[in-house]
């Protein structure tokens, strides 16, 4: 459905994406990792037609750089920060967006599909981020598309809307539409993801399936102190297997596997370790563990 | 063109909703009827009749302040829409950049039309009954110029948001741009004329590089077309052409500065990353 070619694209003197080539079928779920800045919104807005590349992008029969409107006509986007307009209601927006894809009006049913129930005559601006989130969903399928793009949707939501939107992914997915989804959080979607491709400094270091991924994803447990146990917390978790250190003026950071981050503080507590503040991190891929070699990259 | 009616309407919707526009067509009702009751107090002092004399006076103003609301308007809608994130929305649909500009600029210009029109037409109403029906068409005729050059500034705004990367940088240039248009460019047009010693006809061809003059010059020959009211590059036109075809050549100056941005701010909108 989605075939890249050669793609390079730069922004005066720096390179934003390099020689990227790929191909995501009909019906599949491909992830998009990378860290911050790898490229991954860039890739997704030359896949739209909304910046000039080198190299050719094609969705379904339709080139992206000859004829990008008819290829926008298959895609349906939600950005990473879908402002809406604030004074529209939802029934309004989805209306607005429905009739510059040519229907007669928007569909509102949609609310209720996304669950937006009952808020048809809610206007934007007394939504919350997360339902922000929901609406631009529904514009984003009101015209069902067969290929839906993501970039960072789960950014502004919390854990649990952020599962049910992962879910509601890849039941897409299973309907047949081709899902991509850009995110720099890897742990749910891995499971449920049929396609990885990840990149890092604009370049597709690996191109995949997504089980094969699952050592170089990592978790970060970060420690801030206030001064003191910095040295016995050091050695309780140099004690633990598969577990990185870093450390700044105020904190000590522990990356390990997904799921090993309550061990890393059963640990700092069992020695004693009292830290101002414990936080732990979203698992998220390493991509240049795929370079040094822990995980043997497909591309 | 759907895509165009789509967008135009949407602008149309949102600039009514947006209060300071609302305002503007208050206070654009208020000054006309203010200058209109002091005109009519010092009773035809200018040999004027009710709608002539207020058009006259507001003049002035409509020539100050309709730029600057157009070309903010102009320049700071695309480029706030790129900073907040909506271009993105608007571009990911299933549409020609041109289409959105040419929407947007429509729906704007009839935003800005619709408050000029309430708010001199609210002026207008009162002054014919207050005085009858004498010089209407004239004001009419104002209308008609203050609407054109508000698609002029809109014009020149759209190009703008189309130049520069943000908000900050597109309201520096508006305010630049206006400045130059009502302050600077008339004491560069005297001191062309009075120290480097230029020819009227070098001094005709500078002033229709101005919009602002342009349009002062054709509202002066619609209200009053005596020499002594056109001022010397005026009366040159007027000589040169005849009333009409002086008309005429001030009118299609006014086209000309429509249209020149605006193919300029469609291709540069075409041809480069608009999210950059």
């Amino acid at each position: 459905m989605i075939a890249i070619r050669a793609l390079r694209k730069a922004f005066g003197a720096f390179t934003a994406l390099e020689n990227i080539s790929a191909e995501i079928a009909d019906g599949a779920f491909a992830l998009l990792l990378g860290s911050n800045g790898a490229g991954k919104t860039t890739l997704l807005r030359c896949v739209l037609g909304l910046c000039s590349f080198d190299g050719s992008i094609a969705v379904g029969p339709h080139d992206v750089a000859a004829d990008g409107q008819r290829a926008r006509h298959l895609v349906g986007y939600v950005p990473q920060r879908p402002t809406l307009p604030d004074d529209l209601t939802c029934a309004e927006v989805l209306d607005l967006f429905g009739r510059l894809r040519g229907l007669r009006r928007g569909d509102v049913t949609w609310l209720a599909r996304v669950g937006l129930a009952g808020r048809e005559r809610a206007p934007v601006r007394t939504l919350s981020g997360g339902l922000r989130q929901r609406l631009a969903l529904a514009v984003a399928l009101q015209h069902d598309p067969p290929v839906l793009l993501f970039d960072e949707p789960a950014a502004s939501l919390d854990v649990a809307a952020r599962r049910a939107l992962h879910h509601d992914l890849a039941e897409f997915a299973r309907g047949g539409r081709t899902v991509v989804l850009a995110t720099h959080l890897a742990a749910e979607p891995l499971q449920a993801a049929t396609q990885a491709l990840v990149l890092h400094g604009g370049r597709l270091v690996y191109d995949g399936a997504p089980d094969r991924l699952g050592r170089v994803v990592r978790q970060r447990v970060v420690f801030a102190l206030n001064g003191t146990g910095r040295d016995r917390l050091r050695a309780a978790l140099a004690e633990m297997p598969d577990v990185q250190l870093s450390e700044t003026s105020g904190a000590v950071a522990a990356t390990t596997r997904p799921g090993g981050a309550f061990d890393l503080v059963a640990a700092v507590a069992a020695a004693g370790v009292r830290p101002l503040e414990v936080h732990v991190e979203e698992p998220a891929i390493e991509p240049a563990r795929l370079l040094d070699g822990a995980e043997g990259g497909a591309v | 063109m759907s895509a165009i009616r789509v967008l135009m309407t949407h602008e149309l919707r949102e600039a009514l909703r947006n209060r300071w526009l609302l305002g503007y067509g208050a206070i654009f009702a208020a000054l006309a009827l203010g200058l209109a009751l002091v005109g009519l107090r010092l009773g035809g002092a200018v040999g004027l009749d009710g709608y002539g004399r207020t058009t006259a006076s507001l003049l002035n103003l409509c020539l100050s302040l309709v730029p600057l609301i157009a070309l903010l308007l102009g320049s700071v809608g695309l480029s706030g829409d790129r900073e907040t994130g909506r271009l993105e929305l608007f571009l990911a649909q299933p549409l020609e950049r041109g289409h959105l500009l040419m929407g947007r600029f429509l729906g704007a210009l009839a935003g800005i039309g619709l408050a000029t029109l309430l708010g001199f037409g609210i002026a207008g109403v009162l002054i014919g009954l207050a005085t009858g029906a004498g010089g209407g068409l004239q004001y009419l005729a104002f209308l008609g110029i203050a609407l054109a050059l508000a698609a002029v500034f809109l014009a020149v705004g759209s190009a703008v948001a189309v130049l520069v990367r943000n908000r900050i940088q597109a309201i520096a240039a508006a305010l630049a741009i206006w400045f130059g248009c009502v302050v600077v460019f008339d004491l560069a047009l005297i001191a062309a004329g009075t120290i480097a010693g230029a020819g009227i006809q070098v001094l005709t061809a500078g002033m229709l590089l101005n919009p602002v003059q342009v349009a002062r010059l054709l509202a002066l020959l619609v209200l009053d077309p005596s020499l002594e009211v056109l001022g010397p590059i005026g009366g040159f036109l007027v000589s040169r052409l005849g009333p009409t075809g002086a008309g005429a050549l001030l009118l299609g100056a006014l086209a000309a500065w429509v249209g020149g941005p605006l193919v300029l701010a469609l291709a540069r909108f075409d041809s480069t990353d608009p999210l950059v």
